[in-house]
């Protein structure tokens, strides 16, 4: 199961600091694989002239393990209103911070993830059980279990 | 389930080389990396052309995949992917810096042979990449539903 969500944060002198980590879901989920992807960085009107303003991303790399911290946006009033990173950040957590400038600048993107329910994990194995495959009914229009109890008819 | 990584090198006057290459494992799996965006620093001097360019190891192509100049062209969006080949950045013109963004991924799948039996089981945490493979699956499949069917 998918599910996806609006990211919008806004990063000024005052709060230049915005922290995504791993999305709280349900009990009865399991969070398989999430990322965010931020497709628009823009400067506010109120933006001062003559300043640049640098959005830093702080990550850390799933492979290698090492803290990378980059500036994924410059933006100038008068040279460079907005940018469209569309950068990914897959399965971590991801700080942003105005490292230059005073905004206030809009990041905004969006969040999405691959969510398993709890039981699904025992409800496959079993499906892939050859023996015991008469006993089985998979049902495809049952709702989701929330309750924790079993489809396996006996 | 692939593996995804967020990927950023910078390039700048002293450090204009950044290599990027896939490691080579027991089995075949497709390892790819995307670049997203490459950005000028706002330390970049003014109207200074900064050129980023690709050379791949596969077919040993080599070409600029940036041009940015302060006051003219902050940053732009490649979304160029090389799929398995080794890939060098390189910062031919300007002093930078230069930022460059994208993501790394590599495919979570084994190499099966075709000629194996339907009877077989999948493993379990297989990924569904290619479409021989989603072919193969999805008779598996059919037959098992088949069979539950008539047992009912």
């Amino acid at each position: 199961m998918e599910s996806e969500s609006f990211y919008g944060v806004t990063l000024s002198e005052k709060e230049p600091i915005a922290q995504f980590a791993v999305p709280e879901v349900a009990e009865e989920y399991l969070v398989h694989s999430y990322k965010l992807i931020i497709k628009q960085i823009s400067l506010g009107p109120e933006a001062k002239s003559g300043e640049f303003n640098v959005i830093q991303a702080e990550t850390q790399e799933n492979e290698s393990k090492k803290i990378v911290k980059i500036p994924i946006a410059v933006l100038k009033v008068g040279e460079t209103r907005s940018l469209r990173p569309n950068v990914e950040f897959p399965n971590g957590s991801v700080t942003f911070k105005l490292v230059q400038g005073t905004g206030p600048v809009y990041v905004c993107g969006k969040s999405e993830m691959n969510l398993g329910e709890y039981e699904d994990v025992n409800m496959y194995e079993e499906y892939s059980d050859e023996e015991d495959e008469s006993e089985l009914e998979l049902d495809e229009e049952a709702s989701p279990q929330t309750n924790g109890k079993s489809n396996k008819k006996k | 389930m692939a593996e995804e990584s967020f990927y950023g090198v910078t390039l700048t006057a002293e450090e204009n080389t950044e290599t990027w290459d896939f490691v080579d494992e027991d089995y075949s799996r497709g390892q790819k990396l995307v670049i997203k965006q490459v950005l000028l620093g706002a330390e970049a001097k003014d109207n200074e052309f900064n050129v980023v360019e690709v050379t791949t190891g596969k077919d040993s192509i080599q070409i600029p995949i940036a041009v940015l100049k302060a006051g003219e062209t902050r940053a732009v969006n490649p979304d160029v992917e090389f799929y398995e080949t080794k890939v060098t950045f390189k910062l031919i013109k300007g002093s930078g810096p230069v930022y460059i963004h994208g993501q790394t991924i590599k495919d979570d799948v084994e190499v099966v042979d075709m000629e194996e039996e339907d009877d077989e089981d999948e493993p379990e945490d297989e990924e569904i990449e290619n479409p021989k493979k989603r072919a193969k699956i999805e008779q598996n499949a059919d037959g098992k539903n088949a069979k539950n069917q008539k047992k009912k």
